[in-house]
């Protein structure tokens, strides 16, 4: 099996080189900056609890920092580069990945002509920062790793493109690597003990029938303990292996307009696996942009289900003003888009947006979330806010956030 | 078990789905051409900035693009359809020199998953622009009907001015040559 892997990877090599073309364009540096200021009170509460930092995080403005470096393509069309992300919030600059400390992912990548990329690093987790039910489902992409979904220290993916609009690709997580800034913390997302092939890797497979729709696949076997919540919606319960398959589609054939189905089968439970469908539209007309997206995930004993529509008006120039309305009926864990996870019951969220050309952006609004949860909050992944217990109270904030570009 | 579910769904949107492509109403008779999209005409029609427009070259509040986009639009018509070649594409000076290439569908695809790191307007959305308005292939088949394609040249910035776009590309067994004159920066 590993010999035809490799004779494969060489004779695409081969193919690639063969096939590549000239593109002299320059490497090119990019780095970014988003963050959240979010001033809040949970009214409902007695007494009333104000903060002024993000509530998920508790700690001050939420911030991540990215760089990333392409090479641009030479005249053999080859090119690498890497992108690394730290995430911090008023807490230590580095440390340990987890509710202590901040959180850091790290990718690089050797691209061959197009045809063969090689990658490895620290494959992002779950966080609130990936915006969205929309995103977990929107397949493997090609240096967001956290599309896999996967609760690991280190991947090592090979990405085969033998033909445009045909993926596919081998990964072999590592369950004891270093971090990059300090020792693996004890009990971190994966039982050492277990980190052989059989029980970390993950295939994955995409196909685009060109202006009609995108197919990706992934099936991955993962050992973890019990301190990780790996599913976004609701929390695994037992500790061992984790099998899971992912398949989704994303419809392209109507102008302006993309269609996502997502369907994800969590079988770390055998007796009780878990259940997630998504959907999601995105649109845009003229000067208005809008999504709507949907999940539902269950298990024997919990049905969790999320909507949301987020629409988005260009007055004039960079000006835009948009609002998020949702609804989540609190048995999940609580998603709600832009940032603002943690939420259950009826969300809604005014805002005033500033768009510059460069990419950068300012949001500035009001949320109001009616707060009925029956769970509480999983700080070791940042999936939710730091209520200690039930959430009950209505939510009022004033959440202002950006992306710079620099 | 899932699956034949998704795949019924997409049916069932495919249905309401325009011909991939197409422009206008049929065409009777052929017309091939190619013209440059000014940076506005690119924002007008595919998005105010990178997040969401994988046709504007990436740059920064203070590190500025690396590398400039050239946006060529290729325009095709045909009452029957035909085979297209794209031969050869660069942005050339008077001697010839070459400043800027092709950049091809899964070059710029990768280029956009990196700016959707960001995650604001998404990864999927850009790839789906690119899917819908690039030119995916070198060669294909055209269908009849009226088709118009993207095509990017990429160079070092800043390209110096009096460049010219230099497209050979055969349509239906048609050899045509386009160079068009770059607008010099402003």
């Amino acid at each position: 099996m590993k010999k035809a892997l490799v004779l494969l990877l060489l004779l695409a090599l081969v193919g690639a080189f063969a096939f590549a073309q000239s593109a002299p364009s320059a490497g090119s540096f990019h780095a970014w900056n988003r963050g959240t200021f979010y001033p809040y009170a949970q009214v409902g509460s007695d007494p009333a609890v104000t903060a002024w930092g993000p509530q998920w995080d508790n700690t001050g403005i939420d911030q991540e920092w990215n760089f990333s470096y392409d090479s641009g393509a030479d005249k053999s069309g080859n090119s690498y580069g890497f992108t690394a992300t730290d995430e911090f919030g008023g807490k230590q600059l580095f440390a340990t990945n987890g509710a202590s400390g901040t959180t850091q992912w790290f990718n690089t990548y050797f691209d061959v002509a197009n045809t063969v990329k090689l990658e490895f690093g620290i494959p992002r987790n779950y966080d609130y920062s990936i915006g969205g039910f929309a995103e977990p489902y929107s397949g493997w992409e090609t240096n967001n790793w956290n599309m896999i979904e996967c609760n690991t220290d280190a991947l090592a993916l090979a990405t085969l493109t033998p033909t445009a609009g045909f993926k596919i690709g081998f990964g072999m997580y590592s369950g004891d690597a270093p971090q990059l800034f300090t020792a693996q913390a004890s009990g971190g997302a994966l039982n050492a003990t277990e980190t052989g092939l059989a029980n970390n890797f993950v295939v994955l497979a995409s196909y685009t029938a060109p202006k009609i729709a995108t197919i990706n696949a992934w099936y991955k076997a993962e050992d973890q303990d019990t301190s990780v919540t790996n599913d976004p919606f609701i929390a695994n319960s037992t500790s061992g292996e984790l099998k899971a398959l992912d398949i989704n589609a994303t419809l392209i054939s109507v102008t302006n307009y993309t269609f996502e189905l997502g369907y994800v089968g969590e079988f770390q439970n055998s007796s009780n696996p878990i259940t997630r469908f998504e959907f999601g539209a995105k649109g845009t007309q003229s000067q208005l942009s809008d999504a709507l997206d949907f999940v539902y995930a269950g298990d024997s004993a919990v049905t969790a289900f999320a909507a949301e529509l987020a629409l988005e008006y260009a007055v004039s120039g960079p000006y835009a003003i948009g609002a998020l309305v949702g609804y989540d009926n609190g048995d999940g864990a609580n998603w709600f888009e832009g940032g603002y996870g943690g939420y259950a019951g009826f969300m809604i969220n005014p805002y005033f947006a500033i768009n510059f050309a460069n990419g950068s952006r300012v949001r500035v609004g009001v949320l109001y979330a009616s707060g009925v949860s029956s769970v509480t909050s999983d700080p070791s992944n940042q999936l939710g806010p730091n209520f200690p217990s039930t959430v009950t109270q209505a939510v009022i904030g004033i959440p202002i956030d950006y992306v710079w570009s620099f | 078990m899932w699956l034949p579910v998704i795949l019924a769904g997409l049916v069932a949107l495919s249905a309401c789905s325009t011909t991939q492509g197409s422009v206008g109403s049929s065409p009777t008779k052929e017309s091939f051409t190619a013209s440059i999209l000014s940076a506005d005409q690119v924002r007008a029609q595919y998005g105010q900035n990178y997040l969401v427009d994988p046709f504007l070259s990436q740059g920064g509040s203070f590190l500025g693009a690396s590398n400039d986009f050239i946006v060529v639009r290729i325009a095709l018509a045909s009452p029957s359809g035909g085979e297209f070649s794209l031969e050869s594409a660069s942005a050339v000076d008077a001697k010839g020199n070459t400043f800027a290439g092709y950049l091809s569908a899964l070059r710029l695809e990768n280029l956009a998953a990196e700016a959707s790191s960001a995650d604001i307007g998404g990864a999927s959305t850009l790839q789906a622009k690119i899917q819908w308005y690039y030119l995916l292939s070198e060669d294909f088949q055209v269908k009849p009907g009226r088709h118009s394609y993207l095509v990017i040249l990429a160079g070092r910035h800043p390209l110096p001015d009096g460049l010219t776009a230099h497209i050979v590309a055969v349509f239906d067994g048609t050899v045509k040559v386009f160079d068009l004159p770059i607008p010099d920066a402003d």
